[in-house]
């Protein structure tokens, strides 16, 4: 009983880690967000693998740059930003881990937000999924080289999908060689390339073939969920 | 044995370029010059001149680095199937071929090229997308490049037909593409690049790396069965020839 309270109280620390991105009121600071060293190697992981595709100079305000929808504008509406801060501090404030992450998952809101301010098109949205898989597998004693990409695949924990939408599910599964769609590589050009089967195919080729040039994780998750809303 | 000559052919581009953002198919520029000649696929880039390559890995710098090309999607209403349908336009700034060519054949082909009123690559041709001019051009001699003499994986850098005998196969991902020949279409089931293989012990590297560079294979003159040897085994002692990817 103490041991699941532990893990559930780790793991919202995990999912709760980046308030301060969003800036809702009472956020910790980065160094007092998470006090593990695992949970920090977990962090440093995840903003490795999205922060290297596309950097520019540093921006103030805290929105993603799209690139579905590029000419959306969310930087000159102060009322929108308070609405957002509010409506996202209120998604946060769930105490159930379970019930945080699926709504993490299901949110539209969090992907509206850049992971880090030099790279405006990386999502927090899939930083926070992304850690959070990468910190369960690490604390279950898996490395980055043991982890593999599936699609549509019987996960053990919630805590190891990172993407959802109507048709598939992606999860961080380790030692899934035989039946994943692809190994993890710090590029997601390079798991992507490698994958076994089309997960995407049809007359969006050409989307999968742009997923082939995109080298960070989040920003190409958040493209993928993007192209899937603008099909609609 | 004599070896061919390389010319390195790099466009710009003065449109806005519809089609695949990996790469244009060698049957494209074959189509856009009219000529037959013997043509890797085009690699997009942001280099605005090509550089004389001083060793195997300088030789697949251009061709192995990724070149994003920013997308600008938008939906319509396709007539003729009568639904929504969505496109897209990308804005490429270089692209470069390399051509396979005798000495003697390179001025008449950069003449033709610069005679050329118009050329044109990748789809919605009609619309006036795809236009590229010449921008710059490279001889290279393969007898000057030094080539690896160990080597464990090669990485498909174009599509392949058949698998070659000095590969271990695998149940890899294979992938349905058009040829397009002059009014006929035709579906062809290739390996689909930016996948790696195994090279089986005991053959000889450096002929397997100047295969992958002449393609030697059915269908080379369109680019296919293009690619590039790695040495990951001895990358663990810090040694290696420095390609990534």
């Amino acid at each position: 009983m103490v041991r699941e309270m532990e893990f559930e109280a780790e793991m919202l620390a995990i999912l709760r880690h980046d308030l301060h991105k969003i800036r809702t009121k009472g956020a910790l600071k980065h160094k007092a967000a998470l006090q593990d060293e695992l949970a920090r190697r977990a962090d440093g992981t995840a903003a490795w693998m999205s922060r290297n595709f596309l950097r520019e100079k540093f921006r103030r305000h805290l929105y993603r740059t799209s690139l579905i929808f590029p000419m959306r504008n969310l930087t000159n509406s102060r009322t929108l930003a308070n609405l957002h801060r509010v409506e996202a501090a209120s998604l946060f404030q769930e105490t159930d881990p379970f019930k945080l992450h699926a709504a993490i998952l299901r949110s539209k809101l969090l992907n509206l937000y850049a992971e880090a301010r030099r790279f405006p098109y990386t999502s927090l949205k899939y930083h926070i999924l992304l850690t959070c898989a990468l910190y369960y597998n690490f604390k279950s004693g898996f490395g980055l080289k043991d982890l593999y990409l599936c699609e549509n695949h019987p996960s053990e924990s919630p805590f190891q999908v990172i993407y959802r939408d109507a048709k598939r599910e992606w999860a961080l599964l380790p030692q899934c060689q035989s039946e994943g769609l692809s190994k993890l590589y710090p590029k997601f050009y390079m798991t992507w390339e490698r994958r076994k089967y089309q997960s995407i195919g049809g007359e969006h080729q050409t989307f999968a073939e742009l997923l082939c040039t995109i080298g960070s994780w989040t920003v190409a998750l958040a493209t993928l969920e993007e192209f899937v809303a603008f099909l609609a | 044995m004599k070896m061919p000559h390389i010319l390195g052919l790099l466009f710009k581009f003065e449109a806005e370029y519809t089609g695949s953002p990996l790469f244009i198919s060698g049957n494209a520029l074959r189509h856009a010059l009219s000529r037959q000649v013997n043509t890797s696929v085009g690699i997009f880039t942001k280099e605005a001149s090509l550089k004389m390559p001083h060793s195997y890995s300088d030789f697949f710098s251009i061709r192995t680095t990724k070149c994003f090309l920013r997308p600008f999607y938008e939906r319509w209403w396709n007539k003729v199937r009568h639904r929504v349908a969505v496109r897209c336009f990308f804005t490429p700034r270089f692209v470069t071929f390399d051509l396979i060519t005798h000495l003697d054949d390179i001025p008449d082909i950069i003449e033709h090229i610069q005679n050329c009123e118009l050329i044109q690559l990748g789809g919605h041709r009609n619309w006036g997308f795809g236009i590229v001019a010449l921008q710059d051009y490279l001889e290279i001699d393969l007898s000057s490049l030094k080539f690896p003499e160990k080597a464990s994986h090669l990485t498909l850098l174009s599509p392949m037909l058949f698998f070659p005998s000095f590969i271990e196969r695998y149940n890899c991902r294979h992938k349905l593409v058009k040829i397009w020949n002059h009014n006929h279409v035709n579906p062809v089931n290739i390996i689909a690049p930016g996948q790696f293989f195994r090279i089986k012990p005991g053959k000889n590297i450096q002929q397997i790396a100047l295969r992958g560079i002449l393609r030697k294979t059915l269908f080379g003159q369109f680019g296919f069965g293009e690619f590039v040897v790695h040495d990951w085994t001895s990358n663990k002692n810090g040694e290696g020839n420095g390609i990534r990817s």
